[in-house]
């Protein structure tokens, strides 16, 4: 009996379903049915061909040799005719008769004709190939891997474990998935059914279970009652294929079915098409396809709550550097508009524990994290640097990003300070009016960093950085009056009548204002290193 | 109870404080319309630098000196009696009005234009 394909709520669950959606749709097309055989043959399919066309683009050659272009011929060639087996394979397995024995010999033959096509082409450069395959040509590969697959993620189940995988092993290692798929015995030393860290990284081992004293270790019979599937252990199995490649693994994910699905397509469609390209060019890409998919559907996606969930790497079983990140809809609102997101897809460089790295504003943002912060650790930087070549004297690049993030900070800390209703009038236009209120406050320091340019621009560019360095280090360092004295000094004698618009600011702006006086004590900044317009 | 009270006390007493700064910085632009400019800038310039040292009293001093001169015009009565007042408060309000002083100086000029 097949249920509808709804998400529950639980994210761990869900990522299943839509890893489950992924595997079959990559084999079948729209239309199957989830019974264990199909599941089992897309999961092969899937597998194998994920890996080897893996294996295919990392193999190269060692050195430049006149073959070079002939060799990225025969790789493209290699490619197309794998689909063609697999293509052939699938119109094979929709008209026979499905049993675990049919499927089992099918994908025994599949996988060692795919392997004889891999053989045969890269035979030839045999003696040129680099060893890209942990010290392995793809041709030692193949030859001693008994299916060809591999999915970091299950290294530790026996059909996945290179000790067991071996060549010749074949049967037994699509014997072991089976147990698995039809009978849940996961692993021999376990419970049978058992739901624990073996099949999922995601929760304690049932040895290191902690309340194995209470009670028992849950199965995956229990979960039964909660997936729309009929095997719970079809999720569990197709987790890892819900999750998208870049420099880590990270997968979207909102508690709308549909919405998830579609933003991980549009994310997957970009990556792909910027492979090549760098790897902030990844990271832009996977902000971007989020931001398209929200702007489409404005009206919805106020209703969800979104989240990215990423991880590094799997070492030895266990996960790194997992992290979920949800993103508030205020903020969704704030990247929503085009000039924000613009000033706010910026990587910024900074000083972290004595090495230079980047942190990307939005990523910061959407982790409602303040950006200020970083700016001074950024201007640290600026300011510490010498100019090497005196006709440079760098102006500082990321103006325009420092007057956004001040007055984003600035909007959104004042919205938290003022917060004292539950609920009001504006409930439900809260975010739009915050929004206009950045927009004004964004506009009100462009004015105000360009009368600053102005009134300094007699003044050498060592006096402008000077000047900037001092009134930057009492800002850093909180002193609000050694910052309104600074300033006060440096603009006494000006013209009187730009000098009556920055004192209105500093008057209402900063010495009336103890908690977020920093955001506008940026604009003299800006208008200090930052010079031109660039609003 | 007592918690909250001075809560309230204490939002009253900033706003005051928010209050008289601006009577004095709407204030000192007519006082000192007649000065010139350079004399005007030497002034900020010693108050700036008499704040830093944190000295009120030397604050209060100077400015005193120079309002004596001008103390028959309405200005600057109505400045001397808000500072009066504000001298009461605690002394961490000081530098809030003190810089409202010399923002007032220094927007002077325009404020003469106008009138």
């Amino acid at each position: 009996m097949s249920k509808e394909l709804k998400f529950t709520g639980n994210w761990f669950i869900d990522l299943g379903i839509l890893g489950f959606v992924n595997l079959m749709e990559e084999v079948y097309g729209k239309e199957y049915q989830s019974t264990h055989e199909w599941f089992y043959y897309a999961f092969f399919i899937f597998y194998v061909k994920k890996t080897v066309k893996d294996w295919i683009s990392r193999q190269g050659i060692k050195k430049k040799t006149d073959t070079d272009e002939l060799f990225f011929q025969d790789k493209e060639t290699l490619l197309k005719e794998i689909e063609n087996i697999i293509e052939k394979s699938i119109k094979r397995f929709l008209t026979k008769e499905k049993n675990r024995q049919s499927v089992r010999n099918e994908l025994k033959g599949i996988n060692s004709e795919i392997k004889k096509k891999i053989i045969k082409t890269f035979q030839r450069y045999k003696s040129f190939l680099n060893k890209p395959l942990n010290n392995k040509d793809i041709i030692d590969k193949v030859n001693s891997i008994g299916v060809a697959v591999s999915e970091s993620f299950f290294q530790n189940l026996n059909f996945l474990n290179p000790s067991k995988n071996k060549f010749g092993k074949e049967d037994e290692v699509l014997a072991s998935f089976e147990t698995m798929l039809f009978e849940h015995k996961i692993k021999d030393e376990l419970t049978v059914d058992a739901f624990d860290k073996t099949i999922s990284k995601f929760i304690f081992s049932e040895k290191e279970f902690p309340n194995v004293i209470m009670g028992k270790i849950p199965t995956i019979e229990t979960l039964k009652g909660f997936v729309p599937v009929d095997d719970p252990i079809f999720l569990l199995l197709s987790f890892p294929a819900s999750f998208i490649k870049t420099d880590r693994f990270m997968a979207f994910y909102t508690p709308n079915f549909q919405f998830t699905y579609s933003v991980n397509k549009k994310l997957k469609t970009y990556l792909d098409m910027a492979r090549k390209k760098s790897q902030s060019e990844i990271l832009k890409l996977t902000w971007q396809s989020i931001i398209d998919f929200l702007f489409e559907t404005k009206a919805e996606f106020s209703l969800e709550n979104m989240y990215l969930i990423e991880y590094e790497n799997i070492i030895q079983q266990e996960l790194k550097g997992v992290q979920y990140i949800g993103i508030p809809k205020l903020q969704a609102e704030f990247i929503i508009d085009d000039k924000i997101r613009e000033a706010l897809n910026q990587k910024i460089k900074v000083l972290e524990k004595g090495d230079k790295q980047y942190q990307w504003l939005l990523q910061e943002f959407i982790k409602n994290k303040p950006l200020l912060p970083i700016f001074y650790r950024n201007l640290g930087l600026y300011f510490t640097q010498k100019d090497s070549n005196s006709k440079q004297k760098r102006k500082f690049k990321n103006t325009k990003s420092l007057i956004y993030s001040a007055a984003l900070d600035k909007v959104i800390a004042e919205l938290n300070i003022k917060k004292t209703n539950l609920f009001s009038d504006d409930f439900f236009f809260r975010n739009k009016l915050v929004l206009e209120k950045a927009k004004d406050t964004i506009r009100g320091y462009f004015h105000l960093k360009s009368i600053i340019g102005k009134l300094f621009s007699q003044d050498s560019p060592d006096e402008r950085k000077t000047l900037a360095y001092r009134l930057f280090s009492r800002l850093r360092k909180n002193q609000k009056y050694s910052f309104v004295n600074e300033i006060l000094k440096a603009l006494n004698g000006k013209d009187v009548d730009d000098v009556k618009t920055l004192i209105n600011h500093i008057f209402r702006n900063i010495l009336s204002n103890d908690k977020t006086w920093q955001s506008d004590a940026v604009p003299f900044l800006a208008g200090l290193i930052g010079g031109g317009s660039d609003e | 109870m007592s918690n909250q009270k001075t809560l309230i006390e204490e939002k009253v007493i900033n706003e005051d404080v928010l209050n008289k700064m601006e009577i004095i910085r709407k204030n000192m632009p007519a006082i000192f319309a007649g000065d010139s400019e350079s004399y005007r800038q030497k002034l900020v310039y010693n108050l700036l630098n008499i704040i830093r040292s944190g000295n009120m009293q030397q604050f209060l001093w100077t400015l005193l000196r120079h309002l004596n001169a001008k103390k028959e015009s309405s200005e600057t009565k109505e400045v001397i009696r808000v500072i009066n007042e504000l001298y009461g408060y605690s002394s961490k309000f000081f530098e809030k009005w003190a810089y409202s002083v010399i923002m007032g100086i220094m927007e002077t000029e325009s404020q003469k234009e106008e009138g």
